[in-house]
């Protein structure tokens, strides 16, 4: 039965990294509507091409609240009937000054857009996994990333925990090296070193619990960083890979899906994902300089997240030993499982 | 339609729109408060804390300053606890200003990495804050609070979100009152300088009561608090 019970949640987890769902982390409960306010003269129009989500609705209500004063939001929402002409349609009647692409579909029915010839303005991409190569692939783009850079995770950890992270330990596939390296970098400047291993060709539970072995007893890593890659977090792959070294370890291990956060899983220590209420915040600045840019995007890096949210599994405390008041700086602690089972 | 019913309507709407402000100014026979109080604490920590020291009243805390404008306009409360620009901002005149070692103001400093600047120098750079007003007032504010006139600013909602402005290199400094700096120093192993502001004092958290009924209950409430309550709005004692 609790075998059953991982696969479940596995499963489940699994289905949160996919990067064709919406977006979310964590979507429960019913979304609010999106409702928009009544335009008024003088504010520039701006349209938002948002999923249906809880999590996107946060970061757009948001949004809206922050540009009030200057800008009109404008919203579409991209179900799954929404074509490339509908946007099309949309985008000659509101006559946007720039276009806010919310998730992966608007992203792709934009791109739509555009290789079709038709003449787009601007676009700010978010909460789209791997946003920095989608905007490469889009004209006139920039945009906020949606992962969570190590660094913040990181310095989180650091905060609640009394233990040393000075070495942390991450499995990645060469496809995310120059990832890892840039992530490497940032975390230098916190005097975090991070501790790569790379596994090429095809990944097994086997080559998992040997490349963590290796990370946790001979270059004694202080954490261990999950990416969040699928081909490293396959139900299979954590259950009989990653499962058997961690709960040997000992170390804190940081993931970036809440899912896997979970104490019949006993695997994350701690979830470090974006906050999405302050991501609206930041996406609100952008349109502030964009807008005193004359909307000119050309040669903006996408930025990086700022603000981030925490969850902890309280049952693994002793491992995590935190400091006295971290319970104040968690945003969510777990001590019973927090997501349905499915059997 | 007869006068008669003509007269009968309208006191009837009188009526709704009497007990519909009635009703927004007081929750659950307590005083309506709408709180944003700008920390590193949690919004639901904040309300623990002040529901807890503050008796009769019904308070409500938001962890940003345009949830706060938003409500206020929504929901007429009886009084609004925010810092003393953000209540200004809202044309809002203060009833009570919290002191702390003495004063209705305290000083911000200016964070930056690795070694000091000239608040001034910072005219054609982008600076980091929480924002507590909107996006024009804000760069009204930092501008008057370096010497640089209208500034180049991100805002955050959290003084902790500051540090990786610094550490993405997006911002070249960060604004935020002295009493928070250790929320970055303690936190990172950036060398980071604080910088003093020759004109950067900022006034504290501040009350403005709207409901003369209610101006007894709150300034009572607020006089009795106990240190825990204070110590959350950042405040030793009120004016």
């Amino acid at each position: 039965m609790r075998t059953w019970r991982v696969v479940s949640i596995l499963v489940l987890a699994a289905s949160q990294l996919s990067c064709s769902r919406p977006v979310s982390d964590v979507e429960s409960g019913a979304v609010p509507k999106f409702v928009d306010r009544p335009a008024k003269a003088g504010r520039v129009p701006i349209l938002v091409l948002t999923p249906y989500a809880e999590s996107a609705h946060a970061m757009w209500s948001s949004l809206r609240d922050e540009v009030s004063d200057d800008m009109d939001v404008v919203t579409m929402e991209m179900g799954e009937s929404v074509s490339a002409e509908d946007v099309r349609i949309r985008l000659e009647s509101v006559h946007p000054k720039c276009v806010v692409l919310l998730g992966n579909q608007a992203v792709r029915t934009y791109r739509t857009l555009q290789k079709g010839g038709v003449k787009t303005p601007p676009a700010v991409v978010a909460m789209s996994s791997f946003a920095k190569q989608l905007a490469g692939d889009l004209r006139n783009a920039t945009g906020v990333a949606y992962e969570v850079p190590a660094v913040t995770s990181f310095v989180m950890l650091r905060q609640l925990t009394e233990r040393p992270i000075e070495r942390v330990g991450v499995l990645y596939r060469p496809a995310f090296k120059s990832f890892v390296g840039a992530q490497a970098e940032l975390a230098e400047m916190e005097k975090v070193h991070l501790v790569g291993r790379s596994l090429d060709g095809e990944i097994g539970p086997r080559r998992i619990r040997l490349a963590l072995h290796e990370l946790l007893r001979k270059e004694k890593v202080d954490a261990l960083w999950v990416l969040n890659d699928n081909a490293l977090l396959d139900p299979k792959v954590i259950r009989d890979g990653w499962l058997p070294e961690a709960r040997k370890s000992e170390v804190p291990i940081i993931v970036g899906v809440s899912s896997l956060v979970n104490p019949r899983l006993s695997f994350g220590s701690i979830a470090v994902v974006p906050d999405h209420t302050a991501l609206g915040v930041q996406v609100a600045n952008l349109l502030f300089e964009l807008s005193d840019e004359e909307w000119a995007v050309q040669g903006r890096e996408i930025e990086l997240p700022l603000s981030v949210e925490t969850v902890v599994d309280m049952t693994q405390s002793h491992i995590m030993r935190l400091v006295d008041d971290a319970p104040s700086l968690i945003d969510r602690q777990v001590s019973t499982s927090p997501s349905p089972l499915y059997f | 339609m007869k006068r008669r019913d003509i007269l009968a309507m309208a006191t009837v709407g009188a009526g709704i729109t009497f007990v519909s402000s009635w009703r927004s100014l007081w929750a659950e026979g307590r005083v309506r408060v709408l709180t944003f109080v700008p920390s590193d604490e949690k919004s639901r920590n904040v309300e623990k804390r002040l529901a807890g020291a503050l008796d009769g009243l019904e308070v409500t805390v938001f962890g940003k300053a345009k949830d706060l404008e938003r409500s206020v306009q929504l929901m007429n409360p009886a009084a609004v606890i925010a810092p003393e620009p953000t209540l200004r901002a809202l044309g809002l005149t203060p009833t009570l200003s919290g002191k702390r070692a003495g004063s209705t103001t305290e000083p911000y400093v200016l964070i930056t990495v690795d070694r000091p600047v000239d608040p001034k120098s910072m005219a054609s750079a982008t600076v980091g804050v929480l924002g507590i007003m909107g996006h024009a007032s804000m760069e009204v504010h930092c501008g008057q609070l370096l010497g640089t006139g209208r500034q180049k600013i991100k805002t955050v909602t959290k003084y902790a979100d500051l540090l990786p402005l610094l550490q993405f290199k997006v911002a070249q400094g960060v604004l935020l009152p002295q009493r928070f700096a250790s929320v970055l120093t303690e936190r990172s192993a950036l060398k980071l300088v604080q910088n003093e502001l020759q004109n950067g004092r900022v006034g504290l958290t501040a009350v403005a009561i709207q409901s003369p009924s209610a101006r007894d209950t709150v300034i009572s409430a607020l006089r009795g608090m106990s240190g825990d309550g204070k110590s959350a709005l950042g405040v030793e004692g009120w004016q």
